[in-house]
């Protein structure tokens, strides 16, 4: 589905924020990306959104190179993709029925596609019965929801969310992360970019460790295991406990597992 | 088409948000598209006045004392054998003197002119009159009259009409200056709009681009708003010269009719009528007021669809 063949991103300061970074991201997988800051995941989210163009190498979605679309397929492209941001971005002038309803009227639906599908994520989202509320009568959690209603709408095949949880306590985050987990049961792709450990920690799902521009790590966590290593800090991991690595990720030309800090590995 | 009613709603939605800036675009776009008006009109009509003269007035010939009827008559058939004449008619001494008598005496003129009843004072003024097919050949054909040795004098309007074009080329002149610096505050103004309101929008712009809204879509609400600030602006100076292009057509024909003028004069200072130059206006005023909204609001714009 998401294919990242040796990537380089350098910005125009000289920064090199991806090295010749080798990924994929099947249909329908739930994937964490995870790292410290200026580790490249938020490059990485914005090659993938294509705010951002490659330097070197491919990102393939579907199949198809999307560094090599044009300016204007750019719009038809990112409808494939549903983006919730760690600070919800909602309209502060508009409700949260218009909040959804916002992301249909841009891509031209008609009235009766929007009431019809509005309540229906309102409904999935848990949000109905505040469907008249402003964003600042919403608590941080339910502001997350509507933003996730609203990428959820166009139905996209990938959602990509960026910090969901980064600004929400530990109950709204548990929340949160169960309705991605529903939305990736229901087939579509889900990405999380976070910092949380915790949230990272608390199912089995794949993990994308990336540093200096790199991928570090890819592994499947396992529920409730003890923590595999402190990727907020220089400090050397420490031993991972009951995880297990993904067996393409070695295979896959560029990514050394030694690239990073996991000297021990 | 909901669409359609999205993006308009929005635009007005932006000129509500920025109600004085709003404001003050629309006063200045309605002040250049006045002043344009307003000289359009000017120019207009001074060409128009300048017409009228060289069309009616026409080529007067007159002749050197005891130049016989045949000669006159050679002379005639020679000037249409040259010619571009559109009419040429021959005007006796005693014709003219009718003609003047009831210009400037008008209904007492039996009793004015009886001083002369026996002694005609325009005696030797008998004359053709000449009419052109094309008013651009009057000067080169005044010049070829006036090779004939039996011409003793040529009049036309050249004088009346070189001073109403020198006054056309004046108002011309400046009007284009203060319709330009018009028409720059206009798009200042009117850029100084859209760029506020896009930095209002910022946010809701962005969130529009990640979702996946084409460049058009993002850019309609802001080119609705500059298209109807535009369409304000013209509505309002098209208004005002509604009434006063009206106020002064009457008022001209009022004082020409007052004034007592010649017949022939009262033909040429006529404005022209109102309902041949207001649509004129009104497609000008509001192609301007739009075409300024909508050029300035799109290329405003551009700028801020980079996310």
């Amino acid at each position: 589905m998401i294919e990242f063949n040796n990537v380089s991103k350098v910005y125009d300061t000289g920064n090199r924020a991806i090295r010749d970074i080798n990924l994929t991201v099947g249909d329908g997988e739930f994937v964490f990306v995870t790292g410290r800051s200026g580790a490249g995941k938020s490059t990485l989210l914005k090659l993938i959104t294509r705010e951002l163009k490659a330097t070197e190498g491919e990102v393939l979605v579907a199949g198809r190179d999307i560094g090599r679309l044009r300016e204007r397929e750019i719009p038809r492209y990112r409808r494939q993709l549903g983006i919730v941001f760690q600070d919800f971005r909602l309209l502060n002038d508009r409700n949260v029925f218009e909040n959804i309803a916002f992301a249909q009227r841009v891509i031209g639906a008609s009235g009766a596609e929007i009431r019809r599908n509005v309540p229906e994520m309102m409904k999935l989202t848990g949000i109905s019965a505040k469907y008249k509320n402003m964003p600042n009568q919403l608590s941080g959690g339910e502001q997350q929801r509507v933003a996730i209603a609203r990428a959820l709408i166009n139905r996209p095949s990938v959602i990509l969310a960026d910090e969901p949880t980064g600004n929400l306590d530990e109950r709204n985050s548990e929340e949160i992360l169960r309705l991605l987990l529903e939305i990736n049961q229901m087939g579509t792709t889900v990405i999380v970019i976070t910092h949380s450990k915790q949230l990272v920690e608390s199912v089995d799902k794949r993990v994308i460790v990336m540093d200096k521009g790199t991928v570090v790590d890819d592994y499947v966590s396992m529920k409730n295991s003890p923590p595999l290593k402190n990727f907020f800090c220089s400090e050397p991991p420490k031993q991972r406990g009951r995880s297990r690595r993904n067996p393409e990720f070695s295979a896959m030309p560029g990514n050394d597992p030694d690239n990073g800090r996991r000297h021990e590995r | 088409m909901s669409t359609v009613i999205y993006c308009f709603r929005q635009g007005i939605s932006n000129l509500k948000k920025n109600l004085l800036f709003s404001i003050a675009s629309t006063v200045t776009i309605s002040a250049c598209i006045f002043l344009f008006c307003l000289f359009y009109c000017l120019v207009m009509n001074v060409q128009h006045i300048a017409y009228n003269a060289e069309t009616t007035i026409g080529i007067s010939v007159f002749f050197n004392e005891g130049v016989s009827m045949d000669e006159k008559e050679a002379f005639r058939d020679a000037v249409i054998e040259h010619g571009g004449i559109k009419e040429i008619n021959y005007k006796s001494a005693d014709e003219a003197w009718e003609d003047f008598k009831e210009d400037y005496f008008g209904e007492q003129s039996e009793e004015l002119a009886e001083a002369f009843a026996d002694d005609n004072p325009l005696a030797h003024s008998d004359s053709y009159e000449i009419f052109l097919n094309n008013i651009e050949d009057q000067d080169s054909e005044a010049e070829f009259i006036r090779s004939f040795d039996i011409v003793r004098e040529v009049n036309y309007a050249n004088t009346v009409v070189s001073a109403l074009k020198s006054l056309n080329r004046i108002i011309y002149a400046v009007s284009v200056v203060l319709i330009g610096i018009l028409f720059a505050i206009s798009v200042f103004l009117i850029s100084n709009t859209i760029n506020l309101t896009a930095h209002f929008r910022k946010r809701e712009n962005e969130i529009m681009k990640m979702i996946g809204a084409t460049n058009g879509m993002i850019r309609a609400p802001f080119v609705i708003e500059g298209t109807i600030i535009g369409f304000i602006g013209a509505v309002i100076p098209l208004g005002l010269m509604y009434y006063i292009y009206h106020q002064a057509e009457q008022s001209a024909a009022a004082y020409i009719s007052r004034s007592g003028a010649l017949s022939s004069l009262s033909d040429i200072a006529r404005l022209i009528p109102f309902n041949e130059i207001y649509p004129k206006l009104v497609l000008a005023g509001t192609a301007l007021g739009v075409g300024i909204g909508f050029v300035v609001s799109f290329v405003t714009i551009r700028k801020h669809l980079k996310v």
